[in-house]
């Protein structure tokens, strides 16, 4: 099996794990009346993360200070490495945020207290950062070098961080239609 | 001290990249919209993918 299907595969398997534990913890922990507070507090972070992406509003972006371990493909060879990377970045939680919605991401189970939700969220999360390890051989052309590649996406942060926010706006607009939905 | 293969102005590669950049955002953004007429979850879907998605920078 290619090393690319054990990293998305594991990644899929831990973030399905770690967002249905936190809708779960959720269930467990937040008393029934506080749930509909709580798309309100899920509105707010989103506003907040997108001024602080948009350089509106200067906020800290607090974060795990880690990164995932790039020694495992020289300790343990290619295919265990593929497979640590995955449920390693899988979880979201484990390894340093790029930008600020990820708060976003990780709040969205546990205040709405929805298990199926969270894991849903967090399995498509997966999904749309794992494409880009199913891409990336599609945009190398002839004497481009990884690196190339790299310094070409990095250039480009400016959009990165652009789709961010709209991924934002996104799900404030589920949040709100959720809410209203259950008036 | 050359360019590297994206600096070249118009470079293949940096061509391929602004194309992929600007359209794949956009088209999960007009799904997402279009979609959430049918169901409201397909604005959840569309915004984490975009999260997902922008993290490739973080690389």
């Amino acid at each position: 099996m290619p090393n690319v299907v054990l990293y998305t595969f594991a990644g899929a398997v831990s973030s399905l794990a770690v967002g249905s534990l936190l809708g779960l913890a959720g269930s467990w922990l937040l008393p029934a009346h506080v749930v509909p507070v709580g798309s309100v507090a899920l509105v707010a972070v989103a506003v907040l993360a997108s001024c602080r992406e948009l350089g509106w509003i200067p906020l800290p972006l607090p974060q795990p200070l880690r990164q995932t371990n790039d020694r495992w493909v020289k300790t343990l060879g290619p295919r265990p490495a593929a497979v640590l990377w995955g449920l390693d970045l899988g979880t979201v939680v484990s390894t340093r945020f790029t930008f600020a919605g990820i708060w976003v991401l990780v709040l969205l189970p546990f205040l709405t207290a929805d298990p199926v939700l969270g894991g849903l969220a967090f399995l498509t999360y997966w999904i749309g950062r794992a494409v880009s390890v199913w891409i990336a051989p599609l945009l190398i052309v002839e004497r481009t070098s990884v690196l190339d590649l790299m310094d070409a996406i990095s250039a480009r942060r400016r959009a990165f961080r652009s789709s961010h926010v709209v991924g934002l706006v996104l799900l404030i607009g589920f949040v709100g239609w959720a809410t209203v939905a259950q008036l | 001290m050359t360019n590297t293969a994206f600096e070249q102005p118009n470079s293949r590669l940096g061509r391929r990249v602004r194309h992929l950049v600007l359209t794949a955002p956009v088209a999960v953004t007009v799904v997402a919209v279009l979609g959430s007429a049918l169901e409201a979850r397909s604005l959840l879907i569309g915004g984490v993918l975009l999260l997902g998605w922008s993290q490739l920078v973080g690389l």
